[in-house]
């Protein structure tokens, strides 16, 4: 499928800036219009032949710059529950990536290019997300001591205490990206997303940025999900003691219970830097900004760099030692 | 360019100022190494300044002690005095002390005035390896050289005073020197090693803060996905069960050290030193 626009015949997309759907031909507002085609791997804008991978669900057509949503991967067991729309424009992403990096020296130069930074992707990320009940029994042995001197005695105090607790909690929409192509720490760490903007599945939402579906399905991630909420589970716990020198567990029970899961798209903005051979990738949380990703660095700044800076501390140190002997 | 200027703006004017000060202290003064002391102690009752009544130099050691005084003394502007005796009589810091500042003061020893700035190191050899060692300092060696200092050069001369007394004296003369050379000025010399290792240092944490390339934090926390933003304890107890009490003597130690310092010789003279039995 794509959206077309009623006035020009143009491409629709989804706009950040506007919050809704813009022809960027003629720039006309909700003027899309929906087409379908049998033949889903033709592109219904220009009739170049699509080739998209094994977990696209939409692409952008090569040859005229078309998206196309490929109705059969957001449908059936395919077709996601909700979505969160871009609401960070490309041009938004790029200045969060220059701000980010504009103070690191050590950065290749075309890192920054405009050139380089127009290759950003947005993409529509798949996750689940998992409503977990957690029930949590915990016991231990605790001690405080104190010590105190009296004249030439120390005396040491020791008090034995039994802790009981029992933790009732609901995780809602807990993320675990479902996706085998993204890191899932670098997508752990674009958490969190803001569910309140969040919407039952459209696909107009898709019209503009890249897509793709699961490739890891629920029940295979739910011990991942699982796992995160035990972690937070186990902080929690362990925020309710204190004031202890010592503690021993003597029950540790936490209890997760899958409630829900969700399949929902969440967006992404994507920066691929290849440098010396090796690829660097940048993410961009499409709702809040929030970006994540490893700069690389060019061995000749760092040198250039280094060599600046120990030249002119040197170089200090002899004048002071000259100056320290004048005066 | 633009952004490498930008990046180091802070080095570049510290090193503007630092170059600044340095061209002022070239145009105001002359290198230290190039200052002329002249004497101005007029009293002083000898120009002899090596008194070996222990007899552990020869005639040829004493004289090139001498000589290397004689150098030395107009280059730092301070006497230097070398005294060796054997007399049980003075075993003892108290009496050490005693004889190093009045020999020094009697003769009134000091290049500026009497019992101004100098030196002088007594060694009391009682035989069998025994031996008193003693510095006594006064006006700007005294104010130069601390405790510390003083008994790390004491112990660098006796180390081998008894094998080779000669090694030994010339390193005190030449150590003496090259501390009042540096000190004759500020009072704080750069050794040319602490240079490179500063700038090396510098760098290295430079590089280290530099190659942190990192971008996003985690910014959930264990509460973010908890409804209604908190966990609910339905069982929430710290029972006390039992309490116990040890006790334990505390060993003490006692012990003590001598040490140097600033006092008044039987003259009425300021003097500072250090030293002991080795």
């Amino acid at each position: 499928m794509i959206f077309k626009c009623k006035n020009c015949g143009a491409n629709t997309v989804w706009s950040p800036e506007h919050d809704r759907m813009c022809c960027p031909h003629c720039d006309s507002l909700d003027s899309e219009e929906l087409i379908t085609n049998e033949d889903q791997y033709q592109c219904l804008s220009c009739g170049a032949p699509m080739e998209p991978k094994p977990y696209d669900s939409a692409i952008k057509c090569e040859h005229c710059g078309a998206y196309t949503i490929f109705d059969e991967r957001i449908s059936g067991k395919y077709e996601p529950h909700l979505v969160i729309p871009f609401k960070v424009s490309k041009q938004k992403a790029k200045e969060i990536i220059r701000e980010q990096f504009e103070k690191k020296i050590f950065l290749p130069s075309g890192f920054l290019k405009e050139a380089s930074l127009d290759k950003m992707e947005g993409d529509y990320i798949p996750f689940f997300l998992y409503d977990i009940h957690c029930h949590y029994r915990y016991s231990a042995r605790a001690k405080k001591v104190r010590t105190w001197t009296v004249g030439d005695t120390q005396y040491t105090e020791t008090s034995i205490y039994q802790i009981y607790r029992t933790m009732d909690a609901d995780f809602n929409r807990v993320p675990t990206d479902a996706s085998q192509t993204m890191p899932d720490n670098e997508m752990d760490l674009l958490e969190p997303f803001d569910y309140s903007a969040m919407y039952p599945f459209q696909p107009k939402f898709m019209s503009g940025f890249r897509g793709e579906l699961y490739s890891i399905d629920g029940p295979t991630l739910e011990p991942r999900a699982k796992a995160k909420v035990r972690k937070d589970a186990v902080t929690l716990m362990q925020q309710t003691i204190s004031g202890y020198s010592s503690v021993t567990p003597e029950c540790d029970d936490c209890q997760c219970q899958t409630q829900n899961a969700n399949y929902a798209l969440l967006p992404v903005w994507n920066y691929t830097y290849t440098y010396r051979g090796k690829q660097y990738q940048f993410h961009i949380n499409g709702e809040t900004g929030k970006m994540v990703g490893k700069a690389p660095m060019s061995i000749g700044k760092i040198i250039g760099c280094s060599a600046t800076v120990f030249g002119l501390i040197t170089a200090m140190g002899y004048m002071m030692q000259t100056i320290m002997g004048v005066f | 360019m633009k952004k490498y200027l930008k990046h180091f703006a802070v080095l570049f004017i510290l090193f503007a100022i630092v170059l600044a000060v340095f061209i002022v202290a070239l145009i105001m003064k002359k290198p230290y190494e190039e200052k002329v002391y002249t004497r101005t102690n007029t009293q002083c009752k000898t120009e002899e300044r090596v008194f070996d009544y222990a007899d552990v130099l020869t005639d040829a050691e004493e004289n090139t002690l001498r000589q290397m005084i004689a150098e030395k003394q107009d280059e730092i502007g301070c006497d230097i005095v070398l005294v060796t005796i054997s007399d049980p009589t003075y075993a003892g810091d108290d009496a050490m002390v005693n004889y190093a500042d009045d020999f020094y003061d009697e003769y009134m020893f000091g290049y500026d005035e009497p019992s101004g700035d100098g030196a002088l190191y007594l060694d009391n050899f009682l035989g069998r390896g025994k031996s008193y060692s003693w510095l006594s300092t006064s006006g700007r060696v005294e104010h130069t050289y601390s405790p510390d200092e003083i008994y790390d050069l004491v112990d660098e001369v006796c180390y081998n005073v008894d094998n080779d007394p000669f090694g030994s004296y010339k390193f005190y003369i030449n150590s003496l020197a090259k501390t009042m050379s540096s000190n004759s000025t500020l009072g704080v010399e750069i050794p040319t090693y602490a240079i490179w290792g500063v700038a090396a240092l510098i760098t290295l944490i430079y590089i280290l803060v530099c190659v942190n390339r990192n971008v996003g934090k985690k910014t959930t926390n264990a509460n973010t996905y908890v409804a209604g933003g908190h966990a609910q304890f339905p069982d929430r107890r710290d029972v006390f069960i039992s309490k116990h009490t040890t006790s334990r003597k505390i060993q003490t130690n006692s012990g003590g050290g001598g040490g140097g310092g600033h006092h008044i010789s039987s003259g009425g003279h300021s003097h500072g030193g250090g030293g002991g039995r080795h």
